[in-house]
């Protein structure tokens, strides 16, 4: 079984050899080249040689294309500010100076679209028969906050209806990313709704699931396998990831992995997690890495789980940190 | 989470002052363990954790900025 499989076949919830890893290499690629982030964001072959070089330094089973879940609001007009260590942020937001009748679904040639379109052939040209390639898209939520900003939290009280109208927009925004990708060649499409774990779970119902649905029909009809994904304390909202129709959930560690592995069972999807990212990744040992991971496959277990980190890797983590997670999991070869 | 926050701390001018610690800054993981914050993000009004990982509506974050004055 290679590595490929092994991911694959995880999220079939069939038998594996051994847990899968997935560093998820997104602006710490920039670090291992020794450029800033905004370089490895904005140019496709060095987005190409960051993601080799996670490969070629922590031997994964699986890695992300373009981290970056503010491509589609960038290219539908929202102003983003770069920094030299992190992923853009939205700084603007397009629906404060422009009506959502107004905005159309971006083309593949339009914004970022065509380094990330670009980067991820490439990387699929490289890596893609040894290792299962992951597409990150911004979740429909996330790209309904770029676009109209925190006054949607109030919305959802006051004004539900065009939250929805927005979020019905962003929803084919989505769809139309996770296309694009899925022509790429790339394995896995995992929708980042990141956001979604700052809201109730009523809410979640209401403002999430439906906007979803999509999105995965879209994936799954293009042949791909489809992940969701929401870093912060999700635990109140696990059961509705578990349960929105993908393949796989991630949580990062705010959630306890003994109650995630509990909820993917109950409904049998499979799950990943959940690596420190700050305490243990970026300011721990190599040691605290190793035993983190320990602690991780024990808890996870060999059916339907493989092990990432909470979120994408912060840049100046220390390469020799990420190495002894990947020692952790070798460890368990049979 | 933040930007909640930038836009009500405005209705209260003079009256509050605010700072985001990040946990990516070694500064910022020791103010979490001293004050005790286990997840994140989390709004403390006078160091009383009040919103843990929800994004409150400007209504909520008003009122509950209302009780600590």
């Amino acid at each position: 079984m290679n590595s490929k499989e092994r991911i694959l076949r995880t999220l079939e919830l069939q038998p594996i050899d051994r847990v899968g890893w997935v560093p998820w290499v997104g602006a710490h690629a920039a670090n291992l080249l020794g450029v800033n982030a905004k370089q490895l964001f904005t140019e496709a072959d060095t987005l190409v040689a960051g993601v080799l070089k996670g490969y070629e330094l922590y031997q994964p089973d699986g890695l992300p294309t373009l981290f970056d879940v503010q491509l589609e609001a960038e290219a539908l007009g929202c102003e983003i500010a770069w920094s030299d260590e992190n992923p853009p942020a939205v700084v603007g937001h397009v629906l404060e100076k422009a009506a959502l009748n107004d905005l159309s679904i971006p083309t593949p040639d339009q914004g970022r679209f065509p380094m990330a379109l670009d980067g991820a052939r490439k990387i699929v040209k490289e890596l893609g028969d040894h290792i299962a390639i992951f597409a990150l898209i911004a979740g429909p939520f996330t790209l309904t906050l770029h676009l109209a900003g925190v006054k949607i939290f109030t919305d959802m009280y006051d004004n539900p209806d065009q939250v929805k109208k927005i979020l019905s927009f962003a929803s084919q925004v989505c769809e139309a990313t996770a296309r694009y990708y899925a022509e790429t060649g790339v394995d896995i499409i995992t929708v980042v709704d990141s956001l979604t774990s700052q809201i109730s779970a009523e809410h979640f119902q209401e403002y999430v699931t439906p906007y979803h649905q999509p999105i995965l029909g879209t994936i799954h009809r293009m042949g791909k396998q489809s992940g969701f994904f929401a870093c912060g304390d999700a635990t109140r909202n696990v059961e509705q990831m578990a349960t929105i129709g993908a393949h796989f959930f991630g949580v990062d560690e705010n959630v306890d992995l003994n109650y995630a592995r509990e909820i993917a069972a109950k409904h049998n999807v499979a799950f990943a997690g959940n690596l420190p990212l700050a305490s243990v990744m970026l300011f721990g040992t190599p040691e605290e890495n190793y035993q983190a991971a320990i602690d991780c496959l024990n808890t996870g277990g060999k059916k339907g789980f493989f092990l990432c980190p909470g979120c994408d890797i912060p840049y100046a983590t220390p390469i020799e940190n990420v190495q002894a997670i990947t020692r952790a999991v070798h460890s368990r070869e049979m | 989470m933040v930007e909640m926050v930038e836009k009500v701390v405005p209705l209260f001018p003079d009256q509050i002052e605010w700072k985001e610690s990040l946990i990516k800054t070694r500064e910022g993981m020791q103010r979490m363990k001293e004050l005790g914050v286990t997840k994140l993000p989390t709004i403390l009004i006078n160091n009383v954790p009040e919103f843990i990982s929800i994004i409150p509506s400007e209504h909520q974050l008003k009122a509950a900025i209302e009780k600590h004055l």
